[in-house]
């Protein structure tokens, strides 16, 4: 498990890390705010919105695993540790964000009820819906990285892996903000809201893969012309 | 001469949409310093890249160490345990630093020293406020600082093949000459180790070039001995009347007021007879240029 920690930790970018980590902070700051401006315990989004910074968190996490050209670092190819390694960083990363989860959805919300603020329900749907959506957000992170780790074997290009990425993430995340959000908007405005939001990423989807298509088709472009 | 191989291959085949590297036979001779050696775009990086298990995607055979072939170079981790390799931009990450890249290194190779790192770091001056700074992130170094943290690092491990793809392009003159003691004591502290490395500075690297591989268009076009390859290529000077007559047998000819010279094969030599010509010994660098130029698409610039 420490060797797993240990190769994710050495791959990722300390800069991201700390960046995503103090905007996760920001974020669970404002909607704290935001609740009580209007005076609902906002408490509940906080797991939605951090797993959805996570989510980001892993946009420069493989990004980072992977050269400019979108292939993985000649280096790790040079030995015959560096797939095993990877897949190690890779498993630090789900282990990494089964603990989140398992705090966040789990620990915090039962929390909350016993402990942080009894006078609120935490769980307008039942544990077992949130358990659900944090299983489903587990296993769609498990087929993810398994998709990663084929793309690195076969070479597929980094814009691929965003596409996808986006593609079965965006309404996995959507899944897990469902019952804050119909707890925060019991249930009145919950299709406005969602429409929005899969407005908002499907927006940010398209500007990163088309952002990622350019700057890996331009160099591209230079590796065809300098080598073979 | 002959030699046993460290490695060799037959039929390597790698298909791109507008080039093929197509290699009949190849062979690294064990315990010298092989040059690979061809114009831009001629498939060396490619080659290499095979060689050393960094690209899959070809068909053909390859043995390494007389007794692995190249599924074995990727199933049995002591294959590539042998093997060092460095290649040239994008080799390390940009945003890794110095000691994650010896982190790492530790933890991707068993046989890598972190001592000896740390020793030929300094002995290559990579830092240059002549301290170790393990948190100098790669993408503030210069190009010639990249290549020799990647030669430090390859370095620190206990190799018997180093495959290097353009060491010498980003270093100054003192670091290719730095370079060439550095292969020259690699080859010399373990019996059999060898090194193949590809080159555009013919020159500077041929004082350790014991073998030369040429590539052209993605076929190997002439592979041998140094030495071999300088009895079978002469270099031949003549006076200006005779230039014309003696362009069919040269590979290639440079004219001038005063006279021409080129390139010819030893062999060849008799076809040049009741000229007025002297012949020398030719250069690596010489020898090369000749052949490449003979098979080469460049044309005659007119300016």
């Amino acid at each position: 498990m420490m060797k797993c920690i240990k190769a994710y930790r050495a791959y990722s970018s300390k800069m991201f890390r700390v960046l995503i980590n103090l905007l996760t902070i920001g974020f669970a700051i404002l909607w704290a705010l935001l609740g009580f401006a209007i005076d609902i315990t906002p408490f509940l989004m906080i797991p939605c919105i951090y797993i959805m910074t996570m989510m980001i968190f892993d946009f420069f996490l493989f990004g980072g695993l992977l050269n400019k050209h979108g292939r993985i670092s000649e280096y790790f190819k040079s030995s015959t540790a560096g797939k095993s390694v990877l897949t190690q960083a890779v498993k630090g990363d789900i282990l990494l964000h089964a603990v989140r989860m398992f705090f966040l959805l789990i620990v915090w919300p039962i929390a909350l009820e016993f402990i942080v603020i009894p006078e609120v329900d935490p769980m307008p749907l039942g544990p077992g819906f949130i358990v659900f959506v944090a299983s489903v957000y587990c296993a769609a992170l498990a087929s993810l990285t398994g998709i990663e780790i084929i793309g690195r074997i076969i070479g597929k290009t980094f814009q691929m892996y965003i596409l996808i990425m986006y593609v079965l993430m965006i309404p996995v995340s959507i899944l897990t903000m469902i019952p804050s959000l119909t707890f925060v908007f019991a249930g009145t405005f919950i299709v406005p809201v969602l429409t929005v939001l899969v407005i908002v990423y499907a927006a940010l989807a398209i500007a990163l893969y088309y952002a990622s298509v350019a700057i890996t088709k331009r160099s591209y472009d230079q590796k065809l012309t300098d080598t073979y | 001469m002959n030699a046993e191989a460290m490695i060799s291959g037959k039929n390597i085949i790698k298909k791109y949409t507008n080039f093929t590297l197509d290699v009949g036979e190849i062979v690294i001779p064990k315990g010298f310093a092989t040059a690979l050696i061809g114009e831009n775009g001629a498939g060396k990086t490619t080659l290499l890249n095979i060689l050393a298990g960094i690209r899959l995607d070809y068909t053909g055979e390859i043995t390494y160490f007389g007794e692995y072939n190249d599924k074995d170079r990727e199933n049995k981790p002591e294959v590539k345990e042998r093997m060092g390799y460095t290649g040239t931009e994008n080799y390390f990450l940009p945003h890794w630093t110095v000691e994650q890249i010896d982190q790492l290194s530790h933890m991707l190779f068993k046989n890598y020293d972190h001592d000896k790192f740390m020793k030929i770091y300094d002995e290559l001056a990579i830092s240059s406020s002549g301290r170790y700074d393990g948190n100098k992130k790669v993408s503030e170094l210069s190009d010639g600082t990249k290549t020799k943290l990647a030669l430090a690092q390859v370095l620190a491990r206990d190799t018997d093949i180093l495959i290097m793809d353009e060491p010498a392009s980003p270093l100054d003159p003192l670091m290719r000459d730095k370079l060439c003691e550095m292969i020259g004591q690699y080859i010399n502290s373990k019996e059999g180790r060898t090194v193949f490395f590809s080159t555009h500075n013919i020159s500077d690297m041929e004082n350790v070039t014991d073998y030369a591989i040429i590539v052209e268009h993605g076929k190997i076009v002439e592979s041998g001995f140094v030495d071999d390859l300088k009895e079978k290529y002469i270099l031949v000077k003549g006076e200006p009347a005779d230039a014309e007559k003696a362009k069919e047998i040269l590979y290639s000819q440079t004219t001038g007021k005063y006279g021409f010279e080129g390139i010819c094969l030893a062999s060849d030599l008799d076809k040049l007879a009741g000229m007025d010509i002297t012949t020398e010994q030719a250069s690596l660098f010489q020898i090369s240029v000749a052949i490449m130029k003979k098979n080469s698409h460049i044309k005659q610039v007119s300016i």
